[in-house]
């Protein structure tokens, strides 16, 4: 890939990161945040995080978005993928799977929240996590 | 009671090993980045390792397979390895039938310790990173004696699962023997378990016994003063409600017959026998049977109470219940066997090639010379089964098929005789199976059926003929197994292999 190239696609990572950082900071800050409007801030979230604002697609599915995610950034620089996701190593897991997993350690650093883990990993939807953020939020 | 082996199911264990990271930093443990490295990932990323094992446990775990709760057994990167933790997975691996592990790189040693602690055997899951060689190999180096499986792949586990639960079956196998005068072999069956303490410690099943002069006693309402064989004591003899129960089974059978040719009383009589069959083997907690056939016929007692024990084989048989003539154990372990593995209903009989030379069949008995001259259109590796014990459910466990009802004595008539139609089932595919009189080997065969033989006949005469693959192999195998084979429709053979391999028995393929 092209030095230029290289430098925006980069720059597109930082960019959705900050995106879902200031999300949730807002999200925490908001006193009259209700269990639907988290939902919907997630989903912005997730969004920005899978780099998928520009476009998004029809699902609310957690793992059809990673599958997408990981399709688009592979198309956008495919040596950059593992700046924001992570290889898979000696660890057994799928790129998918290790997408969610360091999307719901993200979210519960980034909503301070604390849901249990075995749960958390089953969750189907947005709003399945949503649920389970919204729940186990920290005072 | 009679536990049937669909009501078996093997219990797996689910054991999820986890390793996680306290602290950020990298390096040759290290294989992974970004925030993966952070601490609190493992304990996200080990739930998402371990939901994928699980749902695959739910997709490839065959029929007959109970998940148990799965335990979690963590450690951290101090490398801890707590008793605490070998407790909890105690309790658990207690009530287990086998122990499904995931490991992964960090706490392979503990899935080993696992299995030189106990005594469950092992399956390591196929996707769990480099853990099945590592696991399977020093654990055997550890424990030469261990069991442990290491299958490639996730569509190789169903297989092993199968097996697995079939060899439970055969563990819960309680066969009870009617017996005249050997209480291990009769005069029919030589081919028969002779040393029944030998093949419960190969496979588990244990053998009751129980005198056939007081059966045959009981086959009538309770005599003041106790019957013959039994004075004074009480025995399980016909009650009113098993005479209602008996009126009502005639009722059906005579009922849904495509013929009958078989008098209602006579009917009746073995129906008294199967019912006083299915009460001792209740009351002995047995489910299967077998009884003589010969050394019974000779106490002149069936000439004289006008029944045999045909019918009383088909409706055990047809319920999922192995039941088989002759006294021949080895033959109800052989259909168990076929239960276990197919969810089918078996049929079992005397086992013959039918050699075609100098341009006709060997004068062997069973087979009707119209049905030979029909065979000789295309007469090369045929092989036939015949005996007087097929039923309903052969097709499938659950719907009865047509049938008719004949006799088995050719003068007096009497021995009601279920009768089944194997001319339907041309071109069906079909699984052969029978262990040897020692246990050490078991005969898995496939054959195509070619037709059938004596559906409008009395005495042992229900035949089914199938081709095989070769002729003189099956037989050659078959020399080392014996006569009563059982069959059921469908190819089991990869199935029957599978249960050899865990059994520790040769399996000769034909």
């Amino acid at each position: 890939m092209d030095a230029p190239r290289l430098e925006a696609a980069r720059a597109r990572i930082r960019r959705g990161q900050a995106a879902a950082a200031a999300l949730a900071a807002a999200a925490r800050e908001d006193p009259g945040l209700t269990r639907a409007g988290l939902t919907e801030v997630l989903r912005r979230y997730i969004l920005e995080k899978f780099l998928l604002a520009d476009d998004p697609p029809g699902t609310d599915e957690l793992r059809e978005l990673a599958r997408q995610s990981l399709a688009r950034s592979l198309r956008m620089a495919p040596e950059l993928a593992a700046l924001y996701d992570t290889s898979a190593g000696c660890s057994s897991a799928g790129s998918v799977d290790t997408k969610l997993a360091l999307l719901l350690l993200a979210a519960q650093r980034d909503f301070r929240a604390h849901p249990d883990p075995a749960r958390a990993v089953r969750a189907r939807t947005v709003d399945e996590l949503a649920g389970l953020l919204w729940a186990s939020r920290e005072p | 009671m009679i536990r049937k082996a669909s009501e078996i199911q093997l219990k797996v264990l689910p054991v999820l090993f986890g390793m996680e990271h306290l602290y950020y930093y990298e390096g040759p443990c290290r294989l992974v980045d970004g925030e993966a490295l952070q601490p609190g990932f493992d304990k996200i990323g080990n739930e998402m390792f371990w939901k994928g094992f699980l749902d695959n446990i739910q997709r490839y775990m065959p029929a007959g397979v109970e998940v148990l709760e799965p335990v979690r057994a963590c450690r951290t990167d101090d490398w801890d390895n707590k008793e605490a933790m070998w407790e909890t997975l105690a309790q658990a691996a207690a009530g287990a039938d086998v122990a499904f592990l995931f490991s992964n790189l960090g706490v392979d040693d503990l899935a080993i310790e696992f299995g030189l602690r106990f005594a469950v055997p092992i399956v390591v899951c196929p996707t769990s990173s480099y853990s099945p060689t590592q696991v399977f190999s020093a654990l055997k180096a550890k424990r030469p004696d261990a069991e442990v499986y290491a299958p490639m792949s996730w569509t190789r586990v169903p297989l092993l699962f199968t097996a697995l639960r079939a060899r439970k079956v055969l563990r819960n196998t309680r066969i009870l023997l009617a017996s005249r005068g050997s209480s291990t072999v009769s005069y029919a069956s030589p081919d028969t378990f002779a040393d029944q303490d030998r093949i419960t410690r190969k496979f588990g099943v244990l053998f009751r016994h129980v005198s056939i002069h007081e059966v045959m006693d009981q086959m009538s309402p309770a005599v003041p003063g106790g019957n013959p064989t039994t004075p004074g004591r009480r025995t399980l003899d016909l009650t009113e409600e098993d005479r209602a129960e008996m009126e009502r089974l005639a009722d059906e059978l005579l009922g849904g017959a495509q013929y009958a040719d078989v008098e209602r009383q006579y009917l009746l009589n073995s129906l008294a026998a199967y019912l006083t069959v299915k009460k001792h083997m209740d009351f002995a907690d047995c489910n299967a049977f077998t009884a003589p056939c010969p050394d019974a016929c000779s106490t002149r007692r069936m000439n004289e109470q006008k029944f045999t024990f045909c019918l009383t084989h088909s409706l055990l048989n047809e319920q999922g219940i192995p039941s088989a003539c002759e006294f021949d154990a080895n033959s109800a372990l052989s259909m168990q066997a076929l239960i276990a593995v197919s969810g089918q209903s078996p049929y079992m009989g005397n086992t013959s090639p039918l050699p075609y030379e100098n341009g006709g069949f060997m004068p062997l008995a069973g087979l009707s010379e119209e049905r030979k001259a029909a065979l000789l259109a295309d007469p090369e590796n045929l092989y036939y089964m015949h005996h007087s014990v097929p039923h309903r459910c052969l097709r499938r466990p659950d719907a009865k098929e047509p049938y008719a009802l004949n006799h088995f004595a050719y003068e007096q008539k009497f021995g009601a005789v279920l009768r089944y139609d194997f001319e339907r089932d041309r071109g069906q595919v079909v699984t052969v199976c029978r262990f040897s009189p020692d246990g050490e080997k078991v005969l898995i065969g496939r054959g195509e059926v070619v037709g059938g033989d004596g559906y409008q006949m009395p005495n042992c005469r229900t035949t089914v003929i199938f081709r095989v693959k070769d002729q003189e192999d099956f037989y050659r195998k078959q020399l080392y197994v014996g006569n009563h084979c059982a069959l059921v429709f469908g190819d089991y053979t990869r199935e029957l292999s599978a249960l050899a391999q865990v059994l520790g028995v040769e399996a000769l393929l034909a």
